[in-house]
């Protein structure tokens, strides 16, 4: 994979990225420290990509392990405080952004990854380095909390 | 299930802008590995470079080095021998060059000639091994002194016939010189590897050993001729006048060469073969001469009642003088001639 075809394919991927960055670090600043690596490493690395219709997914693993790499850091300092949270206002359904944020992370990234980027349970489990039935299961539970912090406005 | 799309607002500039940093990151580093590896490609061909001029400087050095070592093996300063008898003999050519020379200027008569030629003089040529004749020419280039040249001979060492051999004139034949002949004239030096010049040496006719220096040890009466001939006649070379060749050492500037690398505190001796150091017109050092003499010899000359003993029966014009043995003069009492013998 040359230059272009890489510049091209991760701008073409910037949406999932961000998304993916901001439900694991819940920053902009973080988000975007992420999301910088991620893109560095992956194109310095881009001839160990063997196949090339993987590439979202392979960029997208190298994503959750610099945002693991940011979460570790964050040992020695404080999360980020709630100001630097990214605003809720700029979303289209504020409720369902925090209701998502307020999800464990162990949980919000399958959902996410799932129903929102659309990749299979192999390749979540791929991914996030876990079996797919753990995918699956907590799948199943992120959706259920979900539903129950979603329910009284679903019963409105 | 609602659409989770809506819980994340529209991406935000900075996503593009951190892909693009990272991107360009990416290549700047990319763009650094490449001038580091030309770079680090550059040194090593730097490197090796430099080794191998380092090598060869070292082999340059070593090669002195083993020049000057104490004790240099035979072929360590590049001079091989041909032997155990190291003088230079005549060498059997792969392929005859019988090449019949004009015979316009012969040598008076030591000029060999095949069987069927009738011989210019009565002289009886061996005829029960046919032998290739040695053809005795003279030199192309006028040298300063006349040689022969023995060419294509099968064996070691040329058989000349002592009847066929009329000295030349011994004022042509100084007696170091004639004795390195080869070393002297760098012509014949040259013309070595397909010819070989024969030596010229003196002798008595009933001498045990033939001499380079015809007055080596009081000889008297001596004759020239060649060492094939002294040889035939049962002699052997001189252990005081004809050394093997043996390893000598000089400095540039000095006017001896030496047995002993530090011999009368010198420094910075080179080693070479003791042709070589004749050749170059150096004398053997008068202490290295007396330590020879003394370590060679084993008797000497004195009168009775004389203070030294000498090797030259001559010396400071001695007469009645007695060959003795070390015993003999050890029981008189008597010292070394400090000018034939030198002190020890």
């Amino acid at each position: 994979m040359d230059d272009i075809q890489y510049t091209e394919r991760a701008l073409g991927c910037e949406r999932r990225l961000y998304r993916v960055a901001i439900a694991l670090l819940r920053s902009d600043a973080d988000a975007a420290d992420a999301i910088q690596e991620a893109v560095f490493k992956g194109w310095m690395h881009r001839e160990a990509l063997r196949d090339g219709e993987r590439f979202e997914a392979w960029l997208m693993r190298i994503l959750v392990n610099e945002c693991r790499n940011i979460q570790r850091k964050w040992k020695g300092r404080p999360e980020p405080l709630n100001e630097q949270i990214v605003s809720a206002q700029g979303a289209p359904d504020p409720a369902l952004q925090d209701a998502i944020r307020r999800l464990p992370e162990r949980l919000r990234l399958p959902l996410l990854l799932h129903h929102l980027e659309g990749y299979s349970l192999r390749e979540i489990s791929s991914i996030l380095k876990i079996p797919e039935t753990t995918a699956k299961s907590r799948l199943y539970q992120a959706r259920s909390a979900l539903r129950q912090a979603l329910s009284p406005e679903v019963g409105r | 299930m609602k659409d989770l799309n809506n819980a994340f607002p529209d991406t935000p500039e900075y996503v593009r802008h951190a892909i693009h940093m990272g991107l360009n990151r990416a290549r700047r580093r990319q763009a650094l590995k490449r001038r580091l590896f030309a770079l680090a490609s550059a040194a090593a061909v730097l490197a090796v470079m430099l080794g191998a001029l380092t090598l060869a400087v070292n082999e340059r050095r070593l090669a002195g080095t083993r020049l000057r070592s104490p004790n240099p093996g035979p072929l360590a300063h590049g001079y091989a021998t041909d032997g155990p008898t190291p003088k230079p003999l005549p060498k059997p050519t792969p392929e005859p060059t019988a090449v019949p020379l004009p015979t316009a200027v012969p040598l008076p008569t030591a000029v060999p000639l095949p069987k069927a030629v009738p011989l210019p003089t009565a002289v009886p040529l061996p005829t029960a091994t046919p032998m290739p004749t040695p053809v005795s020419r003279p030199t192309e280039r006028p040298t300063p002194m006349p040689s022969v040249l023995v060419t294509a001979l099968p064996t070691a060492r040329p058989v000349v016939d002592a009847g066929l051999f009329t000295p030349m004139p011994t004022a042509y034949y100084p007696a170091k010189a004639a004795v390195y002949e080869a070393a002297i004239v760098p012509e014949m030096s040259e013309a070595a590897d397909s010819e070989v010049v024969e030596q010229f040496v003196y002798s008595t006719k009933n001498g045990k050993y033939y001499h380079g220096d015809r007055s080596c040890s009081g000889m008297r009466g001596a004759s020239a001729r060649l060492i094939a001939e002294a040889e035939k006649l049962g002699q052997s070379a001189c252990p005081i006048c004809m050394p093997e060749d043996p390893t000598v050492w000089m400095t540039r500037a000095g006017k001896y060469y030496h047995d002993s690398e530090d011999c009368s505190g010198m420094r910075y001796a080179v080693a070479m073969p003791e042709s070589e150091a004749i050749a170059s017109g150096r004398k053997l050092c008068p202490v290295c001469q007396s330590s020879r003499v003394r370590t060679l010899r084993t008797d000497f000359y004195s009168t009775d009642g004389g203070k030294y003993y000498h090797a030259d029966p001559e010396c400071s014009g001695m007469l009645g003088a007695v060959r003795r043995t070390e015993e003999e003069l050890q029981k008189l009492g008597q010292g070394p001639c400090p000018v034939c013998v030198g002190n020890p």
